[in-house]
Order: structure tokens, then sequence, then C-alpha cells
């Protein structure tokens, strides 16, 4: 009995730490996508999501605020590019966010 | 564990995506194709180096063809994407070795077959050349994840060894330069209908608007 009670005050807990910016589907599939490259312009991020240009655009300027992601104009082929990368701090947030839920599925399972 | 392999996955299925568009087949076919056509000429005439020269340029239009279309075309709605520096460095080894292949299989071919024996070649000279291919083939298919250059390679590869037993079966000379002609026309039409169901498949995006 004590230990269910603990356990649920784990779970709590870890669930009270997961990163509320990264949690929402949308910002998760931006962040992973852009973890598993160095960078990539919105056409990239909307082919692979799924996300409309207004959709994206909200959820990178989140991220942005969180300071997770860096967006730069920049001439690519002399055509303006909008780059999109995770900071280092967003590298590290996503990996802190991996392995919260990980714990989570831990306790549950 | 488990996590990090999905997203590896994620990855590599992402990079092999990249290339989905027929531009690396657009250009491994024109490869193909100028030495189908080096062989099918050096059958028709004599020795005549400008007459290869001038197959090259076929090849070449072929390769700039490609580039552009992928510049233009595919590349704009694929999006930018630059992949982790691990990533490229693989990459670019498979190229090299790619590239030193090619140059060591020349090299080789050259040591032990002269101009006289390509024009007629025997079948154990016209192996070297089946496995050079091969090789060449599969360092691409690894470097870019890409099946289907297994099977170019292959089928490219055995077209030489099976042209010659045709070239003696049939008798006649044009055998085996027409059925490398067919396989390399074979692997143009693929390519090209690769990039018709690519471009069909993703729709056109205008130009990056986001920020604006």
């Amino acid at each position: 009995m004590a230990s269910n009670k603990k356990e649920k005050n784990n779970i709590s807990e870890v669930l009270s730490e997961l990163d509320r910016v990264i949690h929402s589907p949308a910002r998760l599939m931006i962040m992973t996508y852009l973890y598993i490259v160095e960078a990539g312009d919105a056409v990239y991020l909307m082919n692979q999501t799924g996300l409309s240009w207004g959709n994206l655009s909200t959820h990178l300027s989140k991220l942005e605020e969180a300071g997770y992601v860096s967006i730069n104009k920049t001439f690519i082929n002399k055509k303006p590019k909008t780059v999109i990368e995770l900071t280092d701090s967003g590298r590290k947030a996503f990996i802190e966010y991996k392995s919260k839920m990980k714990e989570f599925i831990g306790l549950t399972d | 564990m488990d996590k990090h392999e999905t997203l590896s996955k994620m990855e590599r299925k992402l990079f092999s995506n990249n290339f989905q568009d027929g531009f690396i087949d657009l250009l491994f076919s024109a490869v193909f194709l100028q030495t189908a056509l080096i062989v099918f000429i050096s059958r028709l005439t004599e020795d005549n180096f400008w007459l290869y020269l001038s197959m090259s340029a076929v090849s070449l239009i072929f390769i700039g063809g490609a580039f552009l279309v992928r510049k233009y075309i595919t590349a704009p709605r694929i999006g930018y994407i630059r992949f982790l520096r691990k990533r490229r460095k693989t990459t670019v080894a498979f190229l090299i070795l790619d590239i030193l292949v090619l140059a060591a299989g020349l090299a080789i071919s050259f040591k032990i077959i002269n101009i006289t024996s390509i024009i007629n070649p025997g079948i154990y000279t016209i192996l070297p050349i089946a496995a050079i291919i091969l090789v060449l083939f599969t360092l691409a298919a690894l470097a870019f994840n890409i099946l289907r250059l297994h099977i170019y390679g292959w089928i490219a590869a055995a077209a030489f060894p099976f042209g010659k037993w045709l070239d003696t079966l049939t008798g006649s000379r044009y055998a085996l330069p027409l059925l490398l002609l067919t396989v390399s026309i074979l692997m143009l039409g693929i390519s090209l209908i690769i990039l018709i169901l690519f471009v069909r498949r993703n729709p056109s995006r205008e130009e990056d608007k986001y920020g604006e």
C-alpha cells in the first residue's frame, strides 16, 4: 500500500517535471524532426509534420521563446530561406524530455 | 536504447527519402548510357576518340539535366535539410570510395583490356568490367540507402556476360551493345517514372513564406 502511494507520487512527480513546451504533439514532432538533423527549413518541417504554414509558425514561435530553436533567415542558392535548428538547450531539453517519458513509461508498465 | 534506435531509423529513412526523386537514378542511368553508347559506337565504326568524346557529351547532358531538375523541381519540394555531421561524413566516405573504385577499375581495365579487345572483348575480359560496375552501384546503394541501386547494379553487371553470350549465340556483333543500350534506356525510363511520380505526389510549395 505504502509502495503504491510512493509509486503514485513518483508518477505525479515525473509528470509534473515533463517539459510543457515540448509536450504538445505538434511541438514534439517539430523537436523530433529537428533533433535528427542539424537544420532544416519550413518546407522540410511542413512535409514531415503535416502542419500548415500558420500552425508551424505559431509552434516555432513558442519553441523560439523557450530558447529551444533558432530561426535564421539566410540565402541558399541565391534564394531566401528560413533555416531552423535546435539550440544546445533545445537538444538538452529534448534528451531530458525523452528520459522523463521513459521514466514515466517504466513506472506505469 | 529502443528510442535511440527508432530515432536513428527515422534519420536513415529521412536521408533515403531525400533521394527518392529519381535524381540518383538519373545520374547512374546517364553513366551507364554512356558506357552502352561507347560500346555501340565502337562496334559501328573504327576507333574514333572524338566520337567517344561526343558520347560523353550525351551523358553530360543527362547529368546536367538531372542536376537542373533536382535544383529547380524536386529540391524545393523536399525542402532544405542539413544532415548531421556523422551522416555527411559517411556519405562523402562512400562517394570517395566509389570514385577510387572507378579509378582503380579503369586502371585495371586498361591494363588487361586494350582498346581492340573492348571492341570485341572475350568473356574473361568482360567480367572485370561487370565486377567494377557491380561494386560502383553497390557502394552508391549503401551510401544513399537505396535498394533500387543494388538491383540496377546486378542487372547492369549481368548484361555484360549475357550480352557476350548473345554475341556468340547469334553471331552478331551488335547483341552486346544493343542489350546494354536496352538496359540503360530501361534505367532512364524508370528514373523518369520515379521523377514524375515524385512530382505528382509532392505538390509545389511556394517559396519559403515563413516569417513574412
